[in-house]
Formats: C-alpha cells, sequence, structure tokens
C-alpha cells in the first residue's frame, strides 16, 4: 500500500549565503502491505516525524520515491496532492487540529465539503459517523468545549468521513491521558480489523508501538528493524491481522 | 467544492471581523461615491450642453445656409430646394421665407414676423402645434404659442383675451420693392387661424410669429423680389446625418447640424470623462490598499485553518478562491453602498445648488442645467472599476494563502 524507496532527506538551514545541510533521512526502504498497522518508533529528531510528512505529501524528499496505493507520489503537485489526500489518506494529528470556528459536525463534514458532496448527504454521514464514534452528543458543540479525548475523536471522524485507505497518524495519543489513549488505540485496532485500513503510526510511546502488526525504530535517519527484542514489547498487546 | 459551500464560507469569514469588514466597505464605498461624482460632473455638464444645442431642433436637422460657387457665396434658390427633396435619406426639405406686415383683430393689433413655408414638408419633418391643425390652403395660417399675448388693443397694453383659433385676421402685408428699393406696403390678406404653435421649452422665448402657406407667396412679396430661403434638410434618421451632409458639403453647400456639433463636442467630452474616471479611479485604488490589507490580516490570521484545510485535501485553487470571493465581496458591498450615496448626493446637488445660487451669488441658475448626471454607463464602470480594484487587490493575498506551509500552519516542529 506504501512503498518508501531510498528516501533522503536533508533540511537546509542557516541564512542564505551561509547555509548548511542537515541530513534527516538517509536511505530508508520501507514497504507497508494493505491492511497492516506499522508503527514507528524513534527518539525526539530521529527523523520518523519527517518521513511520515514525505509519505503525507507535506514534505518532498530530496531523493527517493514515494508510491501510494499504486501511483508513484513523489513528484506531485500540490493540487495533484490534495485530490490524492482527499481519496486515499486520513491524518490524524497529536494536537487534533481541529478549526477552532468549526463546531464538531463541521470540523467532521469537512473533506465531504471540500469534495463537493451535497449538503442532504454530508449531513447523513456525518451524523452516522458521530454517532458510531459516539460523540453525536458533541455534534454542535465547539473544539474548546470539548475534552481532549472527545476532540481526538472528531478529528478521527474527519479523517474517516471519506473513507481513506490509509490512515496516518502522528503522535495520535500526545495529548491524551491514559484512559483515552487506551479507548484510542482500541479505536484504532478496531477500524483496521472492521475496515482493513492500512496504519502508519509515529510514536514515542511504547504502549502505541504495541499495537502495530510492525515496529520499525528509526535512528539517525535509518530505519532499524526489527525495533527491539520482542521481550522489550512482552508486556503489551500486539494485534495481529 | 461547491460555490455554495465556498460562499457560506465566506459569509462565516466575513462575520468574524465584522468592524474591520466595514471599514474597508466604507472605504471602498467612498471610493467608488468620489469616482462617481467627479464623473458625474462632466456627464452633467455634457447633457446640459447637448439639451442646450437640441433646444427647438432635432438631430436629423441640417441647416443650409449657402451654396459656394468659387469664393462667392450664393443664396439656395428654389431649384437647390427642389433638388434636396431627391437626394438619398432625405425626410423633409423645409423653406421658410421671411415678410412683414401688421395683423389686425377686432381692433387688437400687432406685427409679428411672417414665415412663409410648405406646411406638407413642415409636417414630415416634424413640426407640432399646441391646438388646431396644419393649414390647408393659402386661407388659413398657424400662429406662435404667444401671438395672443403680442395682439394689442389699440393705444393699450391690452392683450386678446379669447381664443385665435377660428378667427379670419387681416395681414397687411408690407415688404421690399425691388423696383422703388423701398419697403412699401404690398395689400392685404385675409387669413383664418386654424393652429397655434407649441409652447417654447425656455420660459424667456416668446413665440409670436405668423405662419402662412408658400402657395400664396405672390401677395407676399413684391413682384421681381425673391426672398432667401431658410433652408433645413431633415435626414430619415440620425444615422445618416453625417453621410448626407458630407454629399451636401462635397457639393459645395455651406451648412451646419446639431449632430455634427454633438459629434465634436462628445469628442472632447469622451476625454474629459476618461480624465475624470482616471482621476476618481485613483480614489478607488487607495480604498484598495485597504481591501489589500484588510485580506492580508485575514490569511494570517486563519493561515492555521488554511494549513488544517490543506492537509485534509483543500485544493490550492479552492483556497485561492474562497479569499478572492471575500475581495470580491467588499468590492461589491463598497460599490453597491457607494452607487446608492453617489445617487442620493447627484440628486441632491441638483436640488439644492440652484436655489443656493440664487440665495448666495444673487443669480439664477440656467434653466435646465442638470449639475451632475449619473447615466447607467457610469454606473456600470464605477461598479466595474471598483469590483476590478478589489479583485486585484484581493490577488496577493489569496496567493500567499496558497502557499501556506502546511507544517508551519500546524505549528509542528520538523
Amino acid at each position: 500500500m506504501i512503498e518508501l524507496r531510498q528516501i533522503e532527506h536533508a533540511f537546509t538551514l542557516g541564512r542564505k549565503g551561509n547555509e548548511r545541510r542537515v541530513p534527516v533521512l538517509r536511505g530508508i526502504d520501507l514497504t507497508i502491505r494493505q491492511g497492516e498497522i506499522v508503527t514507528l518508533i524513534g527518539r525526539s529528531g530521529s527523523g520518523k516525524s519527517t518521513l511520515l510528512h514525505i509519505a503525507s505529501g507535506f514534505i518532498r524528499p530530496t531523493n527517493g520515491r514515494v508510491t501510494i496505493a499504486g501511483q508513484d507520489v513523489t513528484d506531485y503537485g500540490e493540487g495533484q496532492w490534495a485530490d490524492f489526500r482527499r481519496r486515499y489518506l486520513g491524518f490524524v494529528f497529536q494536537n487534533f487540529q481541529l478549526i477552532p470556528s468549526m463546531t464538531a459536525f463541521e470540523n467532521t463534514e469537512l473533506p465531504l465539503v471540500l469534495q463537493g458532496v451535497p449538503a442532504e448527504n454530508r449531513r447523513k454521514q456525518t451524523t452516522e459517523l458521530l454517532e458510531k464514534l459516539g460523540i453525536a452528543a458533541y455534534a454542535d458543540h465547539y473544539p474548546s468545549e470539548l475534552s481532549g479525548g472527545q476532540q481526538q475523536r472528531v478529528g478521527i471522524a474527519r479523517s474517516l468521513i471519506l473513507n481513506p485507505p490509509v490512515l496516518l497518524a502522528d503522535e495520535p495519543t500526545g495529548s491524551l491521558d491514559s484512559e483515552n489513549e487506551e479507548q484510542l488505540l482500541q479505536l484504532l485496532q478496531s477500524l483496521n480489523r472492521e475496515h482493513g485500513i492500512t496504519l502508519l503510526i509515529i510514536t514515542h510511546d511504547d504502549k502505541v508501538a504495541s499495537i502495530g502488526n510492525r515496529t520499525m525504530r528509526i535512528e539517525d535517519g535509518q530505519l532499524v528493524s526489527p525495533a527491539g527484542t520482542p521481550n522489550e514489547y512482552r508486556k503489551l498487546e500486539v494485534v495481529k491481522p | 467544492m461547491k460555490t455554495s459551500d465556498k460562499l457560506r464560507f465566506v459569509k462565516q469569514n466575513m462575520a468574524k471581523n465584522k468592524s474591520r469588514i466595514f471599514m474597508t466597505v466604507l472605504a471602498t464605498a467612498m471610493g467608488c461615491t468620489f469616482l462617481m461624482m467627479i464623473a458625474s460632473v462632466a456627464f452633467g455638464l455634457q447633457r446640459s450642453l447637448v439639451d442646450e444645442m437640441m433646444q427647438g431642433q432635432t438631430l436629423t436637422e441640417i441647416q443650409i445656409h449657402s451654396k459656394m460657387n468659387g469664393d462667392t457665396h450664393e443664396a439656395i434658390k428654389q431649384a437647390d430646394v427642389d433638388r434636396f427633396k431627391k437626394l438619398d435619406h432625405v425626410k423633409a426639405v423645409t423653406a421658410q421665407r421671411f415678410t412683414q406686415g401688421e395683423v389686425t383683430l377686432d381692433g387688437y393689433k400687432t406685427s409679428p414676423t411672417g414665415i412663409v413655408t410648405n406646411f406638407e414638408e413642415e409636417t414630415k419633418a416634424g413640426l407640432q402645434l399646441s391646438e388646431g391643425r396644419m393649414p390647408t390652403s393659402g386661407a388659413e395660417a398657424i400662429v406662435g404659442y404667444h401671438f395672443a399675448e403680442h395682439l394689442l388693443k389699440d393705444g393699450s397694453s391690452e392683450a386678446y383675451p379669447n381664443s385665435l383659433l377660428g378667427k379670419q385676421v387681416s395681414f397687411n402685408v408690407t415688404g421690399y420693392n425691388p423696383k422703388t428699393e423701398k419697403e412699401e406696403p404690398l395689400g392685404t390678406v385675409k387669413l383664418t387661424i386654424v393652429g397655434l404653435m407649441l409652447k417654447p421649452d425656455k420660459e424667456w422665448v416668446q413665440s409670436t410669429d405668423l405662419y402662412l402657406d408658400d402657395s400664396i407667396q405672390s401677395q407676399l412679396f413684391h413682384k421681381g423680389f425673391e426672398a432667401n430661403p431658410n433652408v433645413k434638410v431633415y435626414a430619415d434618421s440620425a444615422n445618416h446625418v453625417t453621410t448626407l451632409s458630407k454629399a451636401l458639403r462635397d457639393e459645395g453647400y455651406q451648412l451646419y447640424s446639431v449632430a455634427d456639433s454633438i459629434k465634436e463636442m462628445d469628442l472632447v467630452f469622451l476625454i474629459m470623462k476618461i480624465g475624470l474616471v482616471f482621476v476618481g479611479t485613483i480614489a478607488v485604488l487607495i480604498a484598495s490598499i485597504g481591501i489589500y490589507n484588510t485580506m492580508t490580516m485575514a490569511v494570517t490570521e486563519r493561515s492555521q485553518d488554511i494549513g488544517i484545510m490543506k492537509a485534509i485535501g483543500a485544493n490550492p485553487k479552492t483556497i485561492r478562491s474562497i479569499f478572492l470571493m471575500e475581495s470580491f465581496g467588499i468590492g461589491l458591498f463598497g460599490a453597491l453602498i457607494g452607487l446608492a450615496v453617489a445617487y442620493g448626493l447627484s440628486a441632491l446637488i441638483n436640488a439644492v445648488v440652484p436655489p443656493i445660487i440664487e440665495s448666495v451669488l444673487d443669480g439664477k441658475a440656467p434653466e435646465g442645467f442638470t449639475f451632475t448626471y449619473i447615466p447607467l454607463s457610469l454606473s456600470l464602470v464605477s461598479v466595474g472599476i471598483s469590483l476590478g480594484v478589489a479583485v486585484l487587490s484581493g490577488m496577493r493575498p489569496a496567493a500567499r494563502a496558497t502557499r501556506i506551509d502546511v507544517l508551519r500552519a500546524l505549528r509542528r516542529d520538523i
């Protein structure tokens, strides 16, 4: 489903005329099969978020190719990426990234609005999804009126509303307490089980990492696989597809 | 994304900053009003001058003064008049000759100018009466609107009190006798008044002439005297006036037509109007700085929203169109308000300025003078300029919105 081939990336830092290039990713090869949950762990600055952003199209890699759902998206322009994201990708952010001036309902239906879906269909689909995720009662609430867990559920509802085959999650439990974290992980696992959604999750939380069919560690811009000895994760529940 | 959803976004966004949007719309409205008012003065002036030129004349009228024969001017002869009637696009040709004399009726007298003409041609040319009908024979005549007021009782200032229609008057003709080379009485003609001319447009114009049929010319002029006619050729439409004028000029006729004059005047006013619209546009351009500023602030304030929308699949074109629609909206509201204010101001100026002139300057404003006039074309041009400038002002901020970096907008470290 997702193929990252020889991905290299370097950031250019410093003032003009005095720039220096800082390599972040050094030849990453990663293949994620359809319906697989892959978790990516690593220390801060290891390059894990950069890799996710490359897979999301937010950053273009310095070198290497990105193929998602059989399409080589490496050289896509902004417009092509926008259309591609709506069709194939859902995003779960650490800070939820809800639009503060929109209600939970409006935030959830936003991708449908961008897709040009008629209002009546939007209302039906959004209501169904909010009910399914147990947050229909908060449809008219603004993000500031919701708890962290509720906001993250709205964020997930928004990411799922167009039924994407791939979900990219960046520290999805980073802003949640342990109870909400547990609920969220169960939700992600059930989505994977019931809908076959492919998940790539970036985390530094071992518990989150444990839900992956595979857990990859990234160190100094290179993948170290497997992430560690099985004993390191033996206490964690690992769900196999 | 559907246009209705974009409009909903624009409406929501504008509602978030009502006061800022209001001030920007106000600035645009002021710019638009200034543009319209400054140009409306030129339109008003042109309208007044054209009305003045058109007084008692029509656009299809061509006055023929003389014919050039080498370096000398020759009077227009009856043969020329007959020739004019045969030209293409000619609707009518009137040839008025002037005579003098005294009209008497029941002890009342006046000395009008007698205008001898062909009423059939005058009717074709568009001559209209306020009362009565056109003469059908030489024994009938029509009189000017104020004729009765000048028909005074002998030795007093008492005017004829009754209607003149159907009354028979005596016209004691006096004319130039070429034999004696003196003004001499010619005889008396009995005439029945059958029509009354239209009231002149201007209050100060007095219509006191006596109109006679040219079939009795021999009774109105001394033998051997050929009165020079005042000839007017009427084209069948205003579009043919230029062609007809050119054909007549090519044949050596000296002529004048209102249409030609208006065309020359239009060119001068067109240049003037373009200049004033240009000056007015500067006001709109100043207002556009406000629109640019407002839109730039909107983009900055909403950069996180834009980043989120881009992250979940908003096309840059969609983002750009939303911001362009917002600046278009500001321009539209501003233009419509400006339009309404300009029309109101124009009406106010036209109503208030004449009394001010009369009271302050101790004079009288020209009758029927239009100080400002806003034709539909000026409204459309002004609204078009305001909208165009508004959209241009929004283009750079809109383009900036499309270039917002998703990661930076989401405030994520990479």
